[in-house]
């Protein structure tokens, strides 16, 4: 009976519609828990990976089997990244009327960021193959996980800076404007999208519509500026 | 088909960038070559954002659905982040912290400087002898 048990669970785990399931479900159940309980650190991302580790483990179900249909949702990275081109273009108007402090902001921010994960890795003797990961840290994901891709680093690794960055800037942006004493609503919003892309720009656009719009053009520009940058390196 | 075609249309981009980024003498990821390809038509008024809808919002509203595998292959480093835990929340902090004050403190300086530049650029013309 056990047996029987067994090679059904094998079959029904080893076809990669198997992970692609169990992605969309464990995701739908995380959306959900968020928008009930409306708390921020339980972003649907961290949630469902949580859920589905434990799923996983305590199944017994090999990684290998959920592997093979999780892969064929990550070859949609590449679309997901190009397309962010609409939302560039939906905002070129507002961009275009902000240039000049959008560049200084984006690029000297970007340029922060690395100096200060270069300066705190070698600080606290982190491998390179972890600095790798965390150069991209504040940048919109998907830019993030291609950058890091590009360099040789581990994705796990970035998606967890990356999360951790935006919480951090979603959580503390209105503070630090506070204590910080700045004025100008846009040069606020550049900040908050440059060091905490999208999870940042929803705090930003509860702070105000100047700070929201100056936020998500930020995310598109700081992830410019970032892969341009680590050309250098 | 007019899903298919508009996915088509946009692994047909994801190629071009890949092809692209790999005769480039530095890395540069071509997914965002893609990005810059796309964006490039748009400007250029050969594709026009309504022409891949519904397909690109189905993708833009769904975004963070696909870095759901990416966050998973964390199974297999379970033992890398157990040692540099403490290490990657620090950096992730202290970075973040670091990259808002200088983005802010450069965009509110370029901002200033701007205003600055156009309010006397204006009467430049009448009165040089300030």
């Amino acid at each position: 009976m056990s047996d029987m048990l067994h090679t059904v669970m094998r079959t029904c785990t080893e076809t990669p519609f198997f992970g692609v399931v169990t992605c969309i479900v464990f995701y739908k159940i995380s959306l959900v828990l968020q928008q009930k309980t409306k708390i921020l650190l339980l972003n649907p991302l961290l949630t469902a990976t949580v859920f589905i580790i434990l799923f996983l483990k305590l199944c017994h179900i090999p990684y290998a089997h959920f592997k093979s249909g999780a892969d064929i949702l990550q070859s949609f990275l590449g679309p997901v990244t190009a397309i962010l081109a609409i939302a560039m273009y939906n905002q070129r108007k507002v961009l275009v009327a902000n240039l000049v402090p959008v560049l200084a902001g984006t690029v000297a921010g970007s340029a922060a960021c690395i100096g200060t994960v270069i300066a705190m890795c070698r600080l606290l003797h982190v491998d390179e193959r972890m600095l790798n990961s965390l150069l991209s840290k504040s940048v919109t994901t998907p830019i993030a996980l291609a950058l890091t891709e590009s360099k040789g680093g581990v994705l796990p690794l970035t998606m967890l800076a990356v999360v951790l960055s935006g919480i951090t800037g979603a959580v503390f942006a209105p503070g630090l404007v506070k204590v910080l004493h700045i004025k100008n609503k846009a040069a606020a919003g550049i900040a908050i999208g440059t060091c905490s892309h999208a999870l940042g720009t929803t705090t930003a656009l509860q702070m105000g519509e100047v700070y929201g719009a100056m936020s998500s053009i930020a995310i598109g520009c700081a992830g410019l500026a970032t892969t341009v940058l680590c050309i250098f390196l | 088909m007019k899903i298919l075609l508009q996915l088509a249309f946009v692994c047909a981009i994801c190629i071009a960038g890949n092809a692209v980024s790999s005769i480039l003498p530095f890395a540069f990821p071509g997914s965002i070559i893609a990005m810059l390809l796309l964006f490039a038509l748009f400007c250029l008024r050969l594709v026009k954002v309504e022409q891949l809808n519904p397909s690109g919002k189905w993708l833009q509203n769904n975004m963070a659905f696909f870095f759901l595998p990416a966050n998973l292959m964390i199974i297999e480093e379970l033992g890398l982040i157990s040692q540099v835990w403490l290490q990657l929340l620090l950096i992730s902090v202290v970075s973040t912290i670091v990259t808002f004050a200088v983005a802010a403190g450069a965009a509110t300086l370029a901002a200033h400087i701007q205003s600055r530049l156009l309010h006397t650029a204006v009467p430049a013309g009448e009165g040089e002898d300030e």
